[in-house]
């Protein structure tokens, strides 16, 4: 689904080059559910934007399916996102003057390809994720969790191949956190989405199929839950950070 | 919901208040700039104001500011609508929107704004100026000469304008949508625009800039001209003001980057002066261009009180009340029908007088111009015969005057004013010419006598003068008519008549221009086959001709070689003769000070709407109501308070430097003095104003930010 090969990216600051991707490689399978963890400074925001097109990267490849991304002009990019990728950001990104549902549908207005079908799509992601009471509501009347369970919906609406959150849970109590986490587990069971999520959470991480954690901008280390129950996964993401933090 | 351009609408919207505020901006710029160039441009204004004069000068300048201003509004408006417009943009492009589709759209929401404000506001801009006429000529004055006539071309600057603000938005909406980096557009709006550390060295440096930018500005010109004989380019003498909006800058910058007290009240004035600071360059150059318009709107101001207090002190100094001077081939009339006239009117005439006067010519520097690849250069070139001057005898100047003057054969002496402050005459002349025998005199100019009634002229030895009067015809002689009334306060009905009386009994052939003068007729014949002051040539020289019928006209009054000074006349008409200039100076004024309330009005609203987080989080840290609003107030003070004050002191030091530098001797004269004192009684007027649009708009941005207003301690 997702390849990411010996993906470099620096920063100009000034006359100083900054390195922040330092051959990072990672695959991710169809209907995977994977967190990229770190500390701050890490790449981990950086590898999301260069697979999300936002910026270029300096050289590497990422591919999605059998796409190049870097070798596509800024037009078909634009049709990947829309098409292909959808977004979770951890401001929800929402705009103010539309409803919930209106929010929803948005990718598919843009992307020119909204239908009745997908208007039943957008109401039965409603009822998927709990906010059917409020799709007719504006993101300033409604919940932090509420918002980010949209912005999930929204990132559903046009079938993409990969969802790319970025700290969903960042902005949110533990209460909605463990709502946007279940949205994703629907997500992921219910609609077979593939999620790559980058975030600080070691709770939301937990949830996931697979983790890689970036350290310096490189994977220092992959962890898989496999059969394991998700409180000793979070323990053994914990051990993990410690282990890291002690190197 | 299913088209792109249905999301835009909704957007629309929700951000009325953005819209109505680009909208709103524009179309102000676009009506402010239409209003004053239809004045600027109306053949009404055109026919009073001289081409290359300098109070058509000083419209245009005053008119380039404005531009500058409003053009400089525009674009601060355009860039905070894009920047408030970056989220959902951001948002669009983040979500798989091509640019071309967002481009497509929000080209269609600024095509909507710029040609529907600019539109309204062209339209709009004729009749606000006709309208605010019509006003002063209902509150104020009105005469014959002030009916307004539009010119229809003035509308192609209007034009012009309009299409400098959509091209201009365009631009700045094809730039936004260009940034390659979605992340920088969705972060966009949470980014400020800070300013690079200045130096504290800015704010001295920069009054010695401004300071030194205003003498050489004024300076340098005069310099080029007296010294290098050089008329240099307008552009070029213009680039000497440029150390003053240097300083201008640096003082503004330093001011709101450092401030003035030091560390002193660093933490009582914490949140205002961080605010300040960070909001960036947008805060300078919207200062700067306030600054800048307020100059420009206290120099309109200032133009009527200089005028009139400087005209009023002129007529009170006269040592007559009447006085005026005739053609001998002129039947106008002497003592006994002028005594008729006043007992008609009941006015009485205390004393009396009459002298003979003749036209000499006399030597002098003629100027040469030649054009230059950098301008024309001058030379003087020295001619026996150069113009003419009018001469009295001794004993006529001791008729009139009272004053007995000795004067030995070969000895003349000129007339001045008291105050040395009116120009055009220097009494130098030492070659007398009677141009008809071409008998001549060579003379010895002594000291300059002071009568102001009689400024310019010269007095000679009777004999001398008898001599020279030989052999001229009635054409070059003249008689010079002085007299006082008993209550002159009271005469104006008189004074009218007689004055009425002169010019209908004058003939065409004395309908000449001021400065027309029958020697430089004759040399410029010669030269060039024609005289620009001749009656048929005053058009073509962009002057108003001479007409009788047009006797209260201030192109009459101001310009016929004969008008009468009679003060009561002088006086009462004064607001008449000057109407056309007061009013358009006190136009531009208004129109420019509205464009400052404005545009600071605009600046403190988005305060608000840039810092409500900042004000929500200080609320939460336990910030009270009285402290929210000293914070805004002290960014609201700085909006208003610091180019108020640089401006008003910047036009004020200004002008008293234009009054030092204008007479001879330099120095400053009473009726300048009273000028000042009356423009700082302008100032208090305005001020008063200002600081009444400084609280209202306070007000709105508390309540905007839902500041209260915090309860008094009992």
């Amino acid at each position: 689904m997702l390849t990411v090969e010996n993906l470099h990216k620096s920063y100009q600051v000034g006359k100083t080059s900054y390195e922040v991707l330092k051959g990072v490689s990672l695959t991710v399978g169809k209907g995977e559910f994977v967190a990229v963890m770190g500390p701050s400074g890490s790449g981990k925001t950086t590898l999301l934007n260069c697979i999300s097109c936002y910026i270029p990267a300096d050289s590497g490849s990422i591919r999605l399916g059998d796409t190049e991304l870097a070798r596509l002009n800024e037009d078909a990019l634009a049709e990947v996102r829309n098409k292909k990728l959808g977004f979770v950001f951890q401001d929800f990104l929402l705009l103010d003057g539309l409803t919930v549902r209106q929010n929803i549908l948005l990718p598919a207005i843009i992307g020119g390809t909204i239908t009745d079908l997908v208007e039943t799509r957008a109401d039965q992601l409603c009822d998927v994720f709990g906010i059917s009471g409020i799709r007719d509501k504006y993101p300033a009347g409604i919940s932090g969790g509420e918002k980010q369970r949209t912005a999930v919906a929204r990132a559903l609406i046009n079938h993409p191949l990969l969802i790319l959150a970025d700290e969903p849970t960042g902005n949110l109590d533990s209460k909605s956190t463990r709502a946007v986490i279940r949205s994703f587990e629907q997500a992921q069971n219910a609609l077979e989405a593939t999620i790559f999520m980058v975030t600080h959470d070691s709770y939301a991480a937990s949830f996931c199929d697979r983790v890689v954690i970036l350290r310096d901008g490189v994977v220092w280390k992959t962890l898989k839950k496999g059969p394991t129950n998700r409180e000793t996964f979070q323990d053994q993401l914990l051990d993990a950070i410690r282990e890291m933090g002690r190197e | 919901m299913r088209h792109f351009s249905e999301v835009y609408a909704l957007m629309r919207r929700k951000n009325k208040k953005q819209y109505g505020l680009l909208a709103g901006c524009c179309f102000f710029s676009v009506l402010l700039i239409t209003a004053y160039v239809c004045m600027m441009r109306a053949p009404t204004i055109l026919n009073v104001l001289p081409e290359g004069g300098d109070s058509r000068k000083q419209v245009m300048m005053i008119f380039a500011l404005a531009v500058l201003g409003c053009g400089v509004f525009t674009i601060y408006a355009s860039g905070l609508f894009l920047r408030q417009k970056s989220r959902e943009t951001g948002i669009f492009l983040a979500l798989g929107a091509s640019r071309a589709q967002v481009r497509t759209e929000l080209y269609r929401e600024l095509g909507v704004i710029s040609l529907g404000a600019c539109a309204a506001g062209a339209v709009l801009g004729g009749p606000l100026a006709w309208i605010l006429w019509q006003i002063f000529r209902l509150c104020v004055v009105d005469t014959e000469e002030m009916r307004l006539v539009f010119d229809p071309a003035a509308y192609l600057w209007s034009l012009a304008f309009s299409v400098f603000v959509i091209v201009m938005m365009f631009f700045l909406g094809s730039r936004s949508i260009k940034r390659t980096n979605i992340i920088d557009i969705v972060q966009e709006s949470h980014t400020s625009e800070p300013v690079r550390e200045v130096p504290r060295w800015y704010g001295p440096v920069g009054i010695v800039l401004l300071a030194a930018g205003a003498l050489l500005g004024y300076l340098v010109p005069s310099f080029f001209v007296l010294v290098l004989h050089w008329y240099a380019p307008e552009i070029l003498t213009a680039v000497f003001y440029l150390p003053a909006l240097v300083g201008l800058y640096m003082i503004l910058l330093h001011t709101v980057v450092n401030g003035w007290n030091g560390k002193k009240k660093l933490y009582k004035d914490l949140i205002a002066t961080s605010q300040m600071r960070f909001q960036g360059r947008q805060t300078v150059r919207n200062m700067l261009v306030m600054t800048l318009l307020i100059a420009g709107a206290y120099f309109g101001s200032f133009y009527t009180p200089m005028l009139g207090t400087g005209a009023m002190i002129g007529y009170d100094r006269r040592p007559v009340d009447y006085a005026y001077n005739f053609r001998a081939d002129q039947d106008i009339p002497l003592e006994d029908e002028v005594r008729a006239l006043a007992e008609e009117y009941g006015v009485t005439i205390t004393d009396f007088s009459a002298a003979p006067m003749i036209r000499l010519a006399v030597d002098g520097y003629n100027m040469i111009e030649e054009e230059g690849p950098l301008g024309a250069t001058w030379r003087e070139e020295y001619e026996e015969v150069m113009s003419t001057e009018r001469f009295l005898s001794a004993s006529g100047y001791k008729a009139l005057t009272g004053e007995s003057v000795d004067l030995k054969p070969g000895e003349i002496r000129g007339i001045i004013d008291t105050e040395s402050s009116r120009l055009g005459f220097s009494p130098n002349a030492s070659v007398l010419t009677n141009y008809i025998t071409k008998d001549q005199l060579r003379a010895a100019p002594l000291d300059p006598l002071r009568y102001d009634s009689l400024f310019g002229r010269y007095v000679m030895n009777d004999s001398d003068f008898d001599a020279l009067c030989a052999g001229l015809p009635d054409t070059w002689k003249e008689t010079q008519v002085c007299f006082n009334v008993e209550n002159c306060a009271d005469t104006y009905e008189f004074a009218k008549a007689l004055f009425n009386e002169i010019v209908d009994r004058s003939t065409i052939d004395v309908a000449q221009f001021d400065g027309w003068d029958p020697v430089i007729r004759d040399r410029r014949i010669a030269e060039n086959g024609f005289y620009f002051l001749d009656r048929e040539q005053l058009a073509a020289s962009g002057l108003t001709l001479i007409d009788y019928d047009q006797r209260d006209s201030s192109a009459f009054r101001l310009n016929w070689q004969y008008m009468p000074e009679f003060r009561i006349l002088d006086k009462m008409d004064f607001v008449k003769t000057a109407a056309v200039f007061l009013i358009l100076f006190v136009f531009i004024a208004v129109v420019c000070f509205s464009a400052v309330f404005v545009i600071a009005y605009t600046r403190c609203m988005t305060i608000a709407l840039t810092n409500a987080r900042v004000y929500e989080d200080l609320r939460r840290l336990g910030a009270s109501n009285a402290y929210l609003r000293r914070s805004v107030r002290g960014q609201v003070k700085r909006v208003f308070l610091v180019p108020a004050l640089v401006g008003t002191g910047l036009i004020y030091a200004f002008y008293v430097m234009i009054m030092y530098f204008n007479g001879n001797p330099r120095g400053i004269t009473v009726s300048e003095a009273a000028g000042l004192l009356v423009a700082l009684l302008v100032i208090l007027g305005v001020s008063v104003l200002m600081y009444a649009v400084y609280y209202m708009t306070l007000s709105h941005v508390c309540k905007q930010l839902a500041i209260g207003r915090p309860k008094p301690k009992h």
